[in-house]
């Protein structure tokens, strides 16, 4: 039996089943079509960073314009581990899934930042035959009709809150349009606040991050400024945005930290913790793109052990949207 | 919990109708940062103003944003306003690639930008392709022994200028001296004419101190003539030259002492050795080593006469020059490429055949008469004051700006943007018209601050009137100048209005008040 039958059958058994118990978001996709690898295409808004975490493989569709091609690829995923992957829809030899995206045999769902993202990229991804979930636009949650050709559509809604997704699975064409409602599945996203480890960030100007599955942080450097990517969690842009740092070399790091958001300053505010420790929080400014926050350290301490000229250890973003 | 604090908020500032800089700041050590930073506060004052900057902790003027150039596609239209501040170091390479991405105005600070573009290429293939552009074989045969043989000599820089990529790129591109323009036109062709503006580096602010209180400080006689150069000595600064005319006037008894404000760089000129072989010149000289700009000033206002020499030039400014133009000290410069065009009573030119002579006896005359190093330097302090003012030299860059911000609006077809409502009334044309019986009048005198452009119009009842005016006057429209008028354009023209009386013949001049 082949991968893909499997998974239809574990798919098929699934939906059979009513998913009263408070799952996660990620525990609902799988129980809907077994082992799943998100492709999160929805970069660089990263709107599914803390819910599909950890098998989740952040890609940029291309294409762009160059400037800002050039300026997203120089982040890295998984703490500054590893590129982002990119997937160039233009591209005459253009191939699903991207190298980065192993797929064993998990099925392949696509990440997309919004409805209008899958307007406007849905029928190039028809041919990959993967599911595709997408923040349900505010309002539509249990109410309105949403319909996609081609594609059997599931609202997973949060019952805490009234954030929803829209899952859609390829169905084979029947040749007559078939009219049909959406099913419902309902997940618990616990907390409004996405807590981001610091393994699991998107950063440009930092070390890969430290530690393991249970505690990670990473230090800034050698630059004296980190790009970080800040997640439109559920498709919505931060209202808060909160860093904890829980080291830095120098007090003056925490003292005179300058602060971006968009590549603009923006004002924030320190809860020390003590000297060398404390929480950096910022107000975003409203705004509908993607979000970037830079930190600008004034000095770089190099480290006794590795050499490694270090500004600000990280180790949580807490993002309230 | 300890209480919250917060540094820092420059208040956002919308990006339409800024004009957005791209250029390195202070604390960069960097001329062209401290040129841009002082430029830039001065043209904040009236124009709104956001600068992408490498260094988020740079020094911008209050109400200045600074954001970070690797994002400025996300605030940038294809109608933004974008002066870019071109120059051939590591602290240019952002404002390069902006430039290439975005388009804009270049203000060009140096010719050659080969070594800039070594710094910014990914693909060394790329620059060696660009080498064959003005001269096929010879950039090919450069670009094989750089290639293959790792040769890369002088030459390079002097052949290689790259500045083709800057015109092409920009809508506008803004140097800083004729000699500049002609040379550009000359390696790029006429094309590049339509683009390129004249805009003088201007004169920083007088210094504090006094002559007095600076010698005081620095623990110089108040009696002693001081001759002063400055910064890196290099082998185009001639101080071969200038070691042999000083030679010369301590064999004829002058007394005097020379200080070198600047560092010696030994490698590519050695400037105690030269001087420690003439061991009477030696124990009147002293090389102070790298000074702070504030410092350098002292040196400046403490000096008689300023010895900026310079050959070959390729075209550059210098700072210091302007610097002692403010504070208004006698200064002797070399009669070649930029220096030639600064006018004949703000500085003492010296030819560049024959110099060390010349110099000397320049010098003699300088040392020996104080009124005349007063006369200069009085004419240099009100050349900084009116065409080298940061004021005249703004308003000229908003010109610019001004300029293609119609373009660009024509070009979409749309309205004309802020800057081009921005001091409107500034510029008006004054006209003025004078019957001409004796004397000429000064123009120097009707003609003071606010800038403004003019059109004089002075009439002479006769040929002869006119031709005896020019026999009293040789140099007529010199001497009714002053350093803070630019003389653009002079023409004869006939009355035709006056058909009553005797014809008169009309010498129209038109040109513009500075500062």
């Amino acid at each position: 039996m082949t991968t893909s039958a499997n998974r239809k059958r574990a798919a098929a058994s699934a939906e059979q089943q009513t998913l009263s118990d408070p799952h996660s978001l990620r525990e609902t996709l799988e129980a809907l079509l077994g082992p799943i690898v998100l492709a999160d295409l929805s970069f660089p808004y990263a709107v599914f960073s803390e819910a599909a975490a950890p098998d989740i493989v952040h890609a940029m569709r291309l294409p762009r314009n160059d400037a800002e091609a050039d300026f997203l690829t120089r982040f890295k995923q998984t703490g500054g581990r590893t590129p982002i992957a990119i997937w160039d829809d233009s591209a005459s030899e253009s191939s699903w899934p991207p190298p980065q995206i192993t797929q064993g045999d998990a099925c392949i769902v696509i990440g997309l930042e919004s409805p209008g993202a899958l307007i406007a990229c849905g029928e190039t991804l028809r041919p990959t035959q993967s599911p595709i979930l997408v923040p349900a636009p505010m309002g539509v949650a249990g109410k309105e009709r949403l319909r996609f050709r081609g594609y059997r559509i599931t609202r997973l809604i949060d019952r805490n809150s009234s954030t929803a997704f829209l899952l859609l699975s390829p169905q084979a064409e029947t040749g007559r349009h078939m009219q049909r409602d959406a099913d419902i599945e309902f997940f618990s996203a616990g907390s409004s606040h996405t807590v981001i480890d610091a393994r699991t960030m998107i950063h440009d100007g930092g070390y890969a991050s430290e530690g393991d599955a249970q505690y990670s942080w990473l230090w800034t450097g050698p630059s004296t400024h980190i790009r970080l990517i800040a997640p439109h969690a559920r498709g919505l842009r931060p209202r808060l945005i909160e860093l904890c740092v829980p080291r830095t070399e120098d007090p003056a790091n925490l003292d005179h930290v300058t602060v971006q958001f968009d590549g603009r300053p923006v004002r924030h505010s320190l809860d020390r913790w003590s000297e060398t420790s404390g929480k950096i929080s910022i107000e975003p400014p409203p705004g509908e793109d993607y979000s970037v926050l830079t930190l600008i350290v004034p000095r770089m301490t190099p480290d006794n052990n590795s050499g490694r000229l270090l500004g600000l250890c990280i180790d949580k973003m807490i993002v309230a949207s | 919990m300890a209480a919250a604090t917060s540094n820092l908020a420059t208040p956002p500032q919308e990006s339409a109708g800024a004009l957005n800089w791209f250029t390195p700041l202070p604390p960069a050590r960097n001329g062209i940062a401290d040129y841009a930073a002082m430029l830039l506060a001065e043209i904040a004052r009236t124009t709104p103003c956001v600068c992408y900057c490498e260094d988020p902790l740079a020094e911008t003027p209050v109400g200045v944003e600074t954001r970070d150039p690797a994002q400025a596609f996300r605030h940038l239209t294809p109608r933004s306003q974008i002066l870019h501040q071109i120059g051939n170091n590591r602290g240019h390479v952002f404002a390069l690639e902006a430039l290439r991405r975005f388009g804009g105005v270049s203000s060009l600070h140096d010719l050659s930008l080969l070594y800039v573009h070594e710094l910014s290429t990914a693909k060394m293939a790329d620059l060696f392709g660009r080498m064959r552009a003005p001269a096929p074989a010879l950039g090919e045969a450069y670009a094989r022994h750089w290639r293959d043989a790792g040769v890369k000599t002088a030459a390079n820089y002097i052949l290689f200028d790259m500045v083709g990529e800057i015109l092409s790129c920009s809508r506008r591109v803004i140097v800083h001296s004729e000699f500049a323009r002609r040379k550009l036109v000359a390696t790029h062709g006429e094309q590049a004419a339509a683009k390129i503006a004249v805009i003088p580096h201007f004169a920083k602010k007088p210094p504090v101190a006094t002559g007095r209180q600076a010698r005081r400080e620095l623990g110089i006689d108040g009696e002693e003539t001081l001759l002063l150069t400055s910064g890196f000595a290099t082998k185009a600064k001639r101080f071969d030259w200038l070691i042999e005319a000083l030679d010369q006037l301590r064999r004829k008894g002058r007394r005097f002492r020379w200080i070198h404000a600047g560092e010696e760089r030994a490698s590519e000129y050695a400037l105690s050795r030269a001087i420690q072989q003439r061991p009477d010149l030696a124990s009147r000289c002293e090389i102070t080593g790298y000074l702070s700009e504030d410092r350098l000033d002292r040196y400046i206002a403490a000096a008689d006469i300023v010895i900026n020499l310079r050959f070959p030039s390729v075209g550059e400014s210098s700072g210091t020059l302007a610097r002692a133009f403010s504070a208004g000290r006698c200064c002797i410069v070399n009669d070649t490429a930029a220096y030639a065009e600064i006018p004949r009573d703000v500085v003492v030119h010296t030819p560049v055949f024959g110099a060390a002579d010349a110099l000397a006896r320049a010098l003699d005359q300088l040392i020996a008469d104080r009124g005349l190093r007063d006369l200069f330097g009085q004419r240099a302090r009100q050349y900084a004051r009116s065409t080298l003012s940061i004021e005249s030299v703004a308003r000229r860059y908003l010109d610019v700006m001004k300029e293609n911000e119609a373009e660009l609006a024509g070009a979409h077809g749309e309205r004309l943007g802020p800057l081009n409502h921005l001091n409107g009334a500034a510029r008006r044309l004054k006209r003025f018209s004078f019957d001409i019986e004796e004397g000429l009048p000064d123009l120097s005198a009707l003609m003071s601050a606010p800038a403004n452009d003019f059109e004089v119009t002075l009439w002479f009842t006769s040929a002869e009137r006119f031709a005896g005016a020019a026999a009293r006057a040789p140099a007529l429209i010199e001497s009714m100048a002053g350093p803070h008028i630019e003389i653009d354009n002079v023409r004869l023209i006939g009355d035709e209005a006056r058909y009553d009386e005797q014809s008169r013949i009309g010498l129209r001049i038109a040109g513009r008040v500075c500062g």
